[in-house]
């Protein structure tokens, strides 16, 4: 039962990835809305450098 | 056949082999001997204890390719116990024997001794070799006739005595040698256990299988203790040989028919409550066993119960209990190599520990005779979830192979109908690792779905990440912050099917940063993507040496952008120590992100590594008490 359930699981994920990557998204944008993937100037660690 | 008259009753007596010179009368008991003219009676045949064999005279059997009906039967004994020889016919292979001795079946055929044993002076060697096969000593007892029953190939009465080598090679086969002022009858053939015979014509076994008891006087297989007077019951008469009583707590020796006391349980006490109920019953994998005898052995770290198990058909096994875990054991019959391995093995077994053991309690009865104090070095081998042990006897110069399977106590409680302990304590040697069934089949799915994610990403990935416009601008610190100019681009084209866009910065920047905050907006539609890249990069010397953190060059990634006219706004920041600088904006389209790639990957993975975290911590707790 456990290894049918890990194996929808695992064809899901590979399904998501394709949808996913077919619509140009990134699973980091899906999950946090609005973000592009990186922090703007002036919030850096190194500034304070 | 040929049939005679007995002497004494005239009852038919039939000889069914030619080599058979001796009989007893199946009427009247009597011994007659064949001669050229005819029977003559010689006396009286004892009568044969009571037992619980399904074997008798006229049944049939077959192992492997030998054949063979049994024709009668001796019942003999030595010091420390008694067994039947069956006499059988097994056809083109001549006459033989089939030794039923403690649940294991000896097929043989007489054959002619090899010449180690005839030049050995009448004494047996420790080695012989037959063939290419060698055989160990690993028996001599002086054998006496207790009582027999139909036709036999010598004349053997009651006391009548002879001795008895028996050897044995690392596989099946059996020898055994029966020396007789100085003439020798050398027998060859195999060990086997009772269930491994297809059987016919084998008798219904009293109590079993529905059967009833019949009630014969003087047969009972009750006999009253010589100490206090109470009743025992024996339970696997025949084969029995030490028996405790339950109401004195006093060790019988129990053969034929009457019990005989040995001591009062002094260095070992009475087991007074066994794991199981001595007498009770359970269908285990399809057989019906009883519990007929438990003990309690210990070492110098732990002490664990072991439950004698009898079925008439199958002979012996065990159940061994400690903290709530279960193993089903067997008698192995041939000899492992080195490390525990026999070479029908599929499964590596590895060394678990060696351990000094002795009995400290027992109860119900035994078929070898109880020693107060025996000691025994027991070497465990495990391939979870099976079991092998030897057990060396020091003081009885024996070795013994057992094979066992662990079982959950669940199935023992529904078996014997008793009740489940609390869950069973830590990880036993040989308990089958729940963690390693699954991280080894569960990372076989997981390497497959990484090629599967693997090949969605390269399908996925379509063209490569193409340049749409890259354009080089002058940064001149403002005056004011609200006087920060706003760049807005040329049009350009995104002609591509949806795909991501990343802008590009580069600055020459030193000990220091510039960014900008970059909207692409869609002409068409007028929704704007955001990104701001920013190069920082910073460098100097302190206590370690020189150190450079950061880039000239940074990158924004903006998911899902589709084809259109766009342009962009550009709105520069940079650190306060730079006046002016010269930066360059460029925009790509295309590809896809490989974070997605990883992310799946992590989420393929995570529950096989698990149950691979989960398999070694369990494995570490099964080998933390080895050797």
């Amino acid at each position: 039962m456990q290894h049918l359930i890990y194996k929808i699981f695992a064809i899901s994920t590979a399904a998501t990835l394709f949808y996913t990557n077919d619509k140009g998204w990134s699973f980091h944008g899906l999950l946090l809305p609005g973000s592009s993937g990186r922090s703007g100037p002036g919030h850096s660690s190194l500034h304070h450098k | 056949v040929r049939q005679y008259d007995c002497p004494q009753c005239a009852a038919p007596v039939p000889f069914e082999t030619p080599g058979a010179v001796f009989a007893v009368c199946a009427h009247c008991r009597s011994m007659v001997v064949r001669s050229d003219i005819g029977l003559s009676e010689i006396g009286t045949m004892a009568e044969l204890p009571p037992d619980h064999t399904p074997l008798q005279i006229g049944a049939s059997g077959r192992y492997g390719n030998v054949s063979f009906k049994l024709l009668g039967r001796l019942r003999v004994r030595w010091d420390d116990g008694a067994w039947n020889e069956w006499y059988a016919d097994f056809g083109q292979a001549g006459h033989g024997w089939v030794g039923e001795s403690q649940g294991i079946l000896y097929l043989t055929t007489e054959t002619n001794a090899p010449p180690d044993l005839e030049a050995n002076n009448g004494g047996a060697p420790k080695k012989l070799l037959l063939g290419k096969e060698q055989f160990t000593k690993t028996d001599t007892k002086r054998v006496t006739v207790v009582a027999g029953e139909g036709e036999l190939p010598f004349v053997a009465k009651p006391d009548q005595e002879w001795t008895s080598v028996d050897y044995t090679s690392k596989s099946r086969s059996f020898l055994t040698a029966e020396m007789d002022s100085g003439k020798i009858r050398f027998y060859q053939g195999c060990t086997c256990m009772p269930h491994e015979v297809e059987w016919s014509g084998l008798r219904a076994v009293p109590g079993w299988n529905g059967e009833p008891v019949p009630i014969e006087r003087n047969r009972s297989s009750a006999i009253p203790c010589p100490a206090c007077g109470g009743v025992i019951e024996r339970r696997a008469a025949g084969d029995t040989l030490s028996l405790v009583c339950g109401h004195c707590g006093t060790l019988l020796d129990a053969e034929g028919a009457h019990a005989t006391a040995v001591s009062k349980l002094k260095q070992v006490e009475l087991l007074p409550k066994p794991a199981l109920p001595l007498g009770s019953r359970g269908v285990l994998r399809g057989v019906e066993w009883m519990v007929i005898g438990a003990l309690r052995r210990k070492t110098a770290y732990s002490t664990w119960e072991e439950i004698l198990l009898y079925n008439p058909w199958r002979g012996y096994a065990w159940l061994t209990t400690w903290g709530g875990h279960w193993n089903f054991i067997q008698r192995l019959l041939e000899t492992p190599g080195i490390g525990g391995s026999l070479p029908r093995d599929k499964v590596v077994f590895r060394k678990y520990s060696t351990e000094d053991t002795v009995v400290s309690q027992v109860a119900g009865e035994f078929y070898w005779r109880i020693r107060i104090g025996e000691k025994s070095r027991c070497t465990d081998y495990i391939a979870p979830p099976l079991l092998r042990s030897r057990e060396e006897y020091p003081d009885l110069d024996e070795t013994a192979w057992s094979e066992g399977e662990y079982i959950e106590q669940n199935e023992i409680a529904k078996a014997f109908n008793a009740k489940a302990s609390a869950s069973p304590i830590g990880v036993f040697l040989n308990q089958p690792n729940p963690w390693n069934a699954k991280w080894k089949r569960l990372r076989i799915y997981a390497v497959i779905a990484t090629l599967l994610l693997f090949i969605i990403q390269l399908i996925s990935k379509g063209s490569s990440r193409q340049p749409i416009y890259s354009e080089r601008f002058s940064y001149q610190k403002p005056v004011t912050a609200e006087a920060m100019p706003e760049i807005v681009t040329r049009s350009f084209e995104i002609k591509q099917r949806t795909h991501p866009a990343r802008v590009n910065i580069q600055a020459e920047v030193d000990n220091s940063w510039l960014g900008a905050d970059v909207e692409l907006v869609d002409e068409k539609t007028g929704k704007t993507y955001q990104a701001s890249p920013c190069a920082e990069y910073y460098h100097g010397n302190d206590d370690e040496g020189q150190w450079t953190e950061g880039d000239q060059r940074d990158s924004a990634d903006i998911p899902a952008v589709p084809p259109g006219k766009y342009h962009l706004k550009i709105n520069p920041q940079a650190d306060t120590n730079i006046q002016s600088s010269n930066y360059t904006v460029t925009l790509e389209h295309g590809g896809v992100f490989w974070s997605n790639f990883f992310v799946s990957l992590l989420a393929i993975w995570i529950w096989p590594v698990m149950a691979g975290i989960f398999s070694g911590r369990f494995e570490a707790k099964r080998w933390a008490d080895s050797d």
